[in-house]
């Protein structure tokens, strides 16, 4: 690391204001106008230097959080990527997406089948077909509702952690985690300033660490939906007379393709029932109860984090006070 | 896992937090910068003590929980509600296929309404199922930190963090066995009502019937039973063959043979070809019918005697005249009368059986259609001598019991499966009865336990182990002072 870069935010911000109470600490020892006050003053300097190590300790502590945190997560024999404090927001919403994603398509394929059936189902003669498209729905909605419970319970982790990650990233761009230290020398500011160190401290490790969690476990089992119409596609692929079926509407508008092909699909699929009940067993079982595992794991997690944040908020102010309390002489 | 090394694990963890905090106090606070120390002092001993005295009592505790159990597979559970879907999904498929061309909606919308119920009966059973075998994996996964966080709590006990802290390693410690156990509890309560509820196979056909022979006939196979009128199609396991087993018209046992043709090319999905039954009584007969139903049947077998211009001939299917002949009939029938003389004899020339319609749930059977009575009433099976010499004789067949019936929805294979659904529910929640109790008494126990936990103990923890440290302080000190004395130094 340059010191140059040491200069940059939020670096720069902690080394200043480390700078600002090393000078106050100066400033006060030299104001002293008696040999007592002198001797209190430089019994504050040595804690206020203790304390500008800290800002400065604490700045750099929050840049390589992601890192101790992946590296703690990898000790527990869990992998995941090392996501940034100000990245967090975005790979939780990208992860949010996603998963939004799997589930709009799911809500949305089924109810297009179900629309169809309703209205192929007006008419008399087609009212067979209507039926079957809206049991075909029936079953869309029946594999698939505890992988729909599981996705939203994931996106509402995401949406709790891109938050956490918005207010941890301004922290860190504005450097607060250096300022809750300053914060902890005046007697005034303690308390605050002791909230605020607590929780960078724990959740600059714990969120990067946690969110990292959460993005491997939508980047493994957040897709099933769509693993799952591929798996049927390729299924069908060599379906000689269902390609004969599709090849009539090759001058279709593409909505209408998209539609045809994938209701062609699930009836091919239905055609070969017993691949088609174990292959969606397996893929989506796996899939729903690694994601609500995860879920689980992350609730229990960041309330842990919040209960030692409150814990080390206490111990450090405590620990401020031992450090910083100048005694009168 | 082992408790005794979960106890070492804990005291030591404890030990070394408690060693450092209380020599913290002493020579830092203490004696280097001279405070007053001793309420922290206090804490910090009873702290200790309390930490000592809480691992001495929860390690004879742990040991009469039950033991830490392996974390049944949970995917397992979904894979099999997955299953479980799918099929009865598939079955109202089939059934949407089969009646929509004979028009029964309310049919179909009814036993739609029934899977609707079972696949949301066993969801939700299954997804609370995974859920307490998911929470359990969590907390099994917390569980070697449950020490630390006791003893974190401990150590500065007058603290909302630490109350909380010291909840979650108790509950830790404590609850995770005993969700392990309800996680176990409920994986069987899952499984028993899964087993019950396996279909035989994944595989599921739509079979058409073709049926030639006295109708409506009641047709026996291994995959159920059903009438002949009205039946097109009749869904079966793609896995176990279909043998008829009997045929019955009126009662009587048909003499019967069937083929099985493969399907050809077919646009309706799942179709699994042609069950072809022809069936004949030993002889021609002439029914008892109307539009209601068949009365009998009955058979003009030989011509004994015939006379001078004897002549014989039905005049409908009740009546028959002879002149100046002896006839041999035979009959299945309410009776038999005539105004010349008659000879009966009780037969069984034809086997005759009694039925049963499909096995269904009461509530279900308005479903499946109409089937006739399980047994014939006021039926007789008669050998008829009637003898009309120089004179006109009617002979009239009284009609027995009504014979009729027709299938709307035929109960058979996945069909009679899924409406025995709800009974096979009951039947696996009443085998697993002790368990689903136990289960619930337990989330019972721990949510109560929690809460009084929460409520009452957590918030004296800072005044007792004040008071604690305090008392062996002010033991130790006494004792200390006379230690002190005799050391040289």
């Amino acid at each position: 690391m340059s010191v140059s870069s040491l200069l940059n935010l939020p670096f720069g911000i902690g080394i200043a204001i480390a700078g600002v109470e090393l000078a106050w600490g100066l400033v006060k020892y030299y104001l002293a106008p008696t040999p007592g006050q002198r001797r209190e003053a430089v019994e504050e300097f040595y804690g206020v230097v203790i304390g500008a190590i800290l800002t400065a300790v604490v700045a750099y502590y929050m840049s390589i959080g992601p890192m101790i945190g992946a590296k703690i997560a990898g000790a527990m024999g869990v992998s995941v990527p090392q996501i940034q404090l100000s990245d967090i927001p975005n790979e939780m919403y990208f992860d949010f997406n996603l998963v939004m994603g799997q589930y709009i398509a799911n809500q949305v394929i089924t109810f297009a089948i179900s629309a169809a059936g309703a209205i192929l189902g007006v008419t008399q003669v087609l009212r067979p077909v209507g039926s079957a498209l809206g049991s075909l729905s029936g079953f869309l909605n029946a594999i698939m509702a505890p992988y729909n419970r599981a996705l939203v319970a994931t996106m509402m982790n995401t949406i709790a952690l891109a938050a956490l990650g918005q207010v941890m990233g301004v922290m860190y761009n504005y450097g607060i985690g250096s300022l809750s230290v300053a914060l902890l020398l005046p007697s005034r500011t303690r308390r605050i300033g002791a909230w605020l160190a607590s929780f960078i401290l724990v959740f600059s490790i714990l969120l990067p660490m946690v969110a990292g969690y959460q993005d491997a476990l939508v980047f493994n089992y957040g897709n099933v939906f769509t693993m799952w119409i591929s798996t049927i596609e390729k299924h069908c692929s060599n379906n000689t007379i269902l390609q004969a079926i599709l090849s009539l509407f090759l001058n279709a508008p593409s909505w209408l393709k998209d539609a045809i092909n994938i209701m062609a699909d699930f009836v091919c699929g239905i055609t070969t029932l017993p691949w088609l009940i174990s292959n969606t067993a397996t893929l989506v079982s796996t899939g729903t109860f690694n994601l609500l595992e995860g879920d689980i794991i992350i609730d229990i997690v960041m309330g842990i984090g919040f209960a030692i944040t409150a814990w080390l908020a206490d111990l450090i102010e405590a620990g401020a006070r031992a450090l910083f309390e100048v005694r009168h002489l | 896992m082992n408790y005794t090394s979960i106890l070492w694990g804990a005291v030591g963890t404890g030990v070394g937090i408690f060693a450092y905090y209380i020599a913290y106090i002493v020579i830092v606070k203490g004696r280097l910068r001279g405070m007053n120390i001793t309420r922290e002092l206090y804490s910090a001993v009873g702290a200790f003590t309390a930490f000592i005295i809480m691992m001495s009592i929860i390690t004879p505790l742990l040991s009469h929980l039950p033991s830490l159990t392996k974390p049944p597979p949970g995917g397992w559970v979904l894979e099999q509600y997955d299953t479980i879907a799918s099929i009865l999904s598939a079955v109202k498929i089939v059934t949407a296929i089969i009646l929509f061309p004979i028009e029964e909606f309310t049919t179909y919308y009814t036993l739609s309404g029934i899977i609707n119920g079972i696949i949301g009966f066993i969801g939700g059973l299954a997804y609370l199922t995974a859920m307490v075998i998911a929470m359990y994996k969590a907390l099994l996964a917390l569980f070697p930190f449950a020490p630390l966080f006791i003893s974190l709590a401990l150590a500065r006990p007058n603290k909302p963090g630490s109350i909380v802290l010291m909840g979650i390693g108790l509950m830790t410690l404590v609850a995770t066995p005993l969700i392990g156990w309800v996680a176990s509890l409920f994986y069987k309560i899952t499984m028993g009502v899964v087993a019950v509820l396996t279909p035989p196979c994944l595989d599921i056909k739509i079979l058409g019937v073709v049926y030639y022979g006295p109708g409506p006939a009641l047709v026996t196979t291994s995959q159920g039973v059903f009438m002949t009128n009205g039946t097109r199609y009749i869904p079966i396991w793609g896995c176990e063959g279909l043998q008829v087993s009997q045929v019955v018209w009126d009662w009587l046992v048909l003499n019967y043979t069937y083929t099985r043709l493969p399907p050809g090319f077919s646009i309706i999905p799942l179709y699994g070809g042609i069950l072809m039954i022809n069936a004949q009584l030993p002889f021609m007969v002439t029914a008892i019918e109307n539009s209601s139903g068949v009365y009998g049947a009955w058979f003009p077998l030989k011509v004994l005697n015939y006379w001078r211009n004897g002549t014989g001939y039905m005049i409908n299917d009740t009546v028959f005249y002879i002149r100046n002949e002896s006839v041999l009939f035979w009959a299945w029938a309410g009776g038999v009368k005539a105004n010349c003389t008659l000879a009966v004899n009780e037969t069984g020339m034809v086997k005759t059986t009694s039925v049963s319609g499909p096995m269904v749930l009461p509530i279900f059977t308005p479903l499946t259609g109409s089937y006739p009575l399980s047994a014939p009433i006021g039926y007789r099976q008669m050998l008829i001598n009637a003898t009309a010499f120089n004179e006109s004789c009617i002979i009239i067949f009284e009609p027995g019991s009504r014979w009729s019936g027709y299938t709307t929805l035929p109960a058979t294979g996945p069909v009679a499966w899924a409406l025995a659904g709800p009974l096979n529910l009951v039947t696996g929640l009443n085998q697993q009865w002790s368990n689903v109790e136990t289960a619930f008494t337990t989330v019972g126990v721990i949510t109560v336990a929690v809460t009084l936990l929460g409520i009452l103990l957590l918030p004296y923890l800072a005044i007792g182990t004040a008071y604690l440290g305090a008392i062996i302080v002010e033991f130790i000190s006494p004792l200390w002072g006379v230690i002190s004395q005799l050391l040289p130094f």
